[in-house]
């Protein structure tokens, strides 16, 4: 690739042309200092276009210098009648050949780069090369990080949502799957748990006849989530367990009804009684704890007045 | 919502190109066909099609049945089995019902029929001669009617129940394909049987299937030729307002065919394996069917909560009973407790719910015991 180095007013660089733009760092302090200790060790990248130049690499680098109060950069300047796919390629190359890119990263590369590639297979066979992913059907999935909103996005880079969460939530309307997305990292949720929450969530919304946006706004949700009284695993049991006596009244009604009657027969510490999973089969199981025989009398006279108590006719209706 | 499918492609096994029955039903498809050297390139070609389930629909496989045609029912321990016993004719089906379990049973579904007919003559020679009381059925692994356009397979084997008096056969359908049955010689060991939803279920989960009213009509012409009916609720949805819905399709039955006439009834609740909940996502995003309150049931398969199923079956055990208290009753794959509460009885106390079809079949089809 043809270039050259030159050194170019830093007034005549365009920071907000970001057609090359990877990085999703925006924090420069570091560099501020390492730039004011020893240099600019790297130069950056610029491609010029009629009489500016815009940046190929180093945007950091560049705001850096300007906060420096630097009038000037030594700059590697390419060749106008460069490709934009080599530009594209060399963005890419400078910064994935210094760290791993992350998810995000890694979504605007592949959404640069597959324009030029026939599909998602030949785009793959040029990405090794480049340090991005060849697997055809997981660049499917990164490229569409790139369409997801800013707020979706920040949760999938500091982790409060996995990829396939984040995929999830884009696909809903985009102030719903933000709201998620929000929530999530608040309460800083399994994805089993936010699995099961979203699952619920457009369950009881399509039973219901209301969009998800309704249901989230409700009162009786929104009093959970604001409540400053319940910490995070507060709130995420009584979310669920709403949730779940929404979607699943009758279950969870039956559920309340056998814990009053269990609660009427008044068992001790060393007695349980188990209902049937779902109270479908008719098998209940009783478990006795004793130590001793005067423990296990002890529960003999319990479990004659269990049986004689008129809950657990109820419960055995 | 899917659209209509239709069969486009006709695909013939080398080994029975030159049977007469694959001959008559090229002839009658009338569509483009292909002679393949097995399922192999059938399979491959629905499989790889973006919705595999309805290429399934779209393309008929001919070939031989490989194995058995007389199956037994697969029931499971913990509910209560029929002792049913399966004639299979083909698979899959050119409906396209929601709910249908066969779109997650077969790998891939395939609209395949058997056209070595002969096997399955030698085994049903076999079954009469062991003079045993059977009931057997054509409408578990597809829809026993739909083939009635392309193939004489009625015409077969009504005529071959009439000649004994142990077996019962049940052409189960949600189609009104009938005329065949018109002349044919039945001696009542043919049972027409449908399965029957409300006009709501029907409209929303059930595409390409006959209505409500067509199918009733249907059962009525049926008897009028001598069949003896049955009919099953199978599956019968939980939703706001199903109750009055299904309290209008008994008073439907009982206002198209006499209560004598029927052999049985059966009603089973919405059930499925967990498989085909995301089937039913992608294939019908409008449906609703799969957001009841199920749960797991002790065979695995999502069921609706108990005391739910108890409660339409209570009622609908009731409204039937307005009409008939002789016409027989039975839960298709349900437990002691259910029957308990909804019909008052548990099937052990009758001998076992075999023995009961068995009688009902004795009588309303005058088997010989
Ligand atoms: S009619 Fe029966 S076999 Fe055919 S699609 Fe419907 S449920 Fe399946």
């Amino acid at each position: 690739m043809r270039s050259r180095e030159k050194t170019v007013p830093l007034s005549r660089i365009n920071p907000d042309d970001n057609t090359f733009h990877i990085t999703t760092k925006t924090c420069i302090n570091s560099l501020v200092n390492s730039i004011q200790n020893v240099g600019l060790i790297t130069p950056p990248i610029l491609l010029e276009k009629s009489s500016k130049f815009i940046i190929v690499s180093g945007f950091r680098r560049i705001a850096a210098c300007k906060q420096l109060g630097w009038q000037n950069i030594l700059s590697r300047v390419i060749d106008s009648g460069i490709k934009r796919l080599e530009c594209i390629k060399l963005a890419i190359a400078d910064n994935s050949f210094q760290r791993q890119l992350n998810l995000i990263e890694q979504s605007r590369s592949l959404y640069m780069l597959s324009p030029f590639y026939k599909d998602d297979i030949a785009l793959g066979k040029e990405t090794s090369s480049l340090g991005l992913p060849e697997n055809p059907s997981f660049i499917i999935k990164i490229k569409k990080i790139y369409h997801l909103p800013q707020t979706i996005q920040n949760s999938l880079l500091s982790n409060n949502v996995s990829l396939d969460m984040a995929l999830e939530l884009g696909r809903l309307e985009e102030d719903v799957g933000v709201k998620f997305a929000d929530l999530f990292s608040k309460l800083k949720l399994s994805l089993n748990k936010q699995m099961e929450i979203l699952t619920m969530f457009k369950e009881i919304a399509f039973r219901e006849d209301i969009s998800i946006f309704e249901l989230l706004k409700e009162s009786c949700f929104q009093g959970i989530v604001n409540n400053d009284d319940l910490d995070r695993n507060q709130k995420t049991q009584k979310i669920r367990s709403y949730l779940k006596q929404r979607r699943y009244p009758a279950l969870t009604k039956a559920e309340k009804e056998f814990k009053k009657h269990v609660s009427n027969l008044k068992l001790g510490a060393g007695a349980k009684l188990i209902p049937p999973n779902n109270f479908e089969s008719t098998v209940y199981t009783l478990c006795l704890q004793f130590k001793n025989l005067i423990e296990l009398k002890e529960r003999k006279a319990e479990l004659d007045k269990i049986i004689k108590n008129p809950s657990m006719k109820k419960i055995l209706r | 919502m899917p659209g209509k499918t239709k069969i486009e492609l006709l695909y013939i096994d080398q080994q029975v190109a030159n049977t007469p029955v694959a001959i008559s039903i090229k002839s009658r498809l009338n569509v483009p066909s292909e002679i393949v050297e097995g399922p192999h390139k059938v399979f491959k070609s629905v499989s790889s099609a973006n919705d595999p389930i309805r290429k399934g629909k779209e393309v008929l496989f001919l070939t031989r049945n490989k194995g058995a045609f007389i199956k037994t029912c697969p029931g499971t321990r913990s509910y209560t089995c029929c002792g049913y016993k399966i004639l299979h004719i083909g698979t899959f089906c050119v409906m396209d019902c929601a709910y249908c379990i066969l779109q997650s049973y077969f790998h891939p579904p395939v609209l395949q029929y058997f056209v070595n007919q002969d096997d399955l003559f030698s085994e049903l020679d076999i079954l009469f001669s062991g003079k045993a009381v059977t009931r057997i059925g054509t409408g578990e692994f597809t829809d026993s009617m739909i083939w009635e356009k392309w193939t004489d397979l009625s015409g077969l084997l009504v005529p071959k129940f009439s000649s004994q008096a142990h077996a019962v056969l049940e052409l189960k359908t949600k189609t009104t394909a009938i005329d065949g049955l018109k002349s044919l010689s039945h001696n009542r060991k043919t049972i027409a049987a449908w399965s029957l939803n409300t006009n709501k279920v029907i409209h929303n989960e059930e595409r390409q299937t006959a209505s409500l009213s067509a199918r009733l009509k249907a059962a009525a012409r049926c008897e009028s030729w001598g069949y003896p009916l049955a009919f099953h609720f199978d599956p019968m949805i939980i939703y706001d307002g199903c109750e009055e819905d299904y309290k209008h399709v008994v008073e439907q039955i009982f206002s198209h065919v006499s209560s004598d006439n029927v052999v049985w009834i059966s009603l089973g609740t919405f059930r499925f394996i967990p498989n085909l909940k995301p089937i039913v996502q992608k294939r019908f995003p409008g449906s609703k069917i799969i957001y009841g309150e199920f749960i797991s049931g002790l065979d695995g398969k999502m069921r609706y909560f108990k005391p739910m199923r108890i409660n339409l079956y209570r009622k609908i055990v009731g409204w039937i009973k307005e009409f008939s208290t002789d016409v027989l009753i039975y839960f298709c794959m349900e437990d002691d407790e259910i029957w308990k509460k909804s019909l008052g009885f548990i099937p052990s106390e009758c001998g076992g719910l075999p023995r009961m079809l068995d009688e009902s079949a004795i009588h309303h089809c005058e088997l010989d015991v």
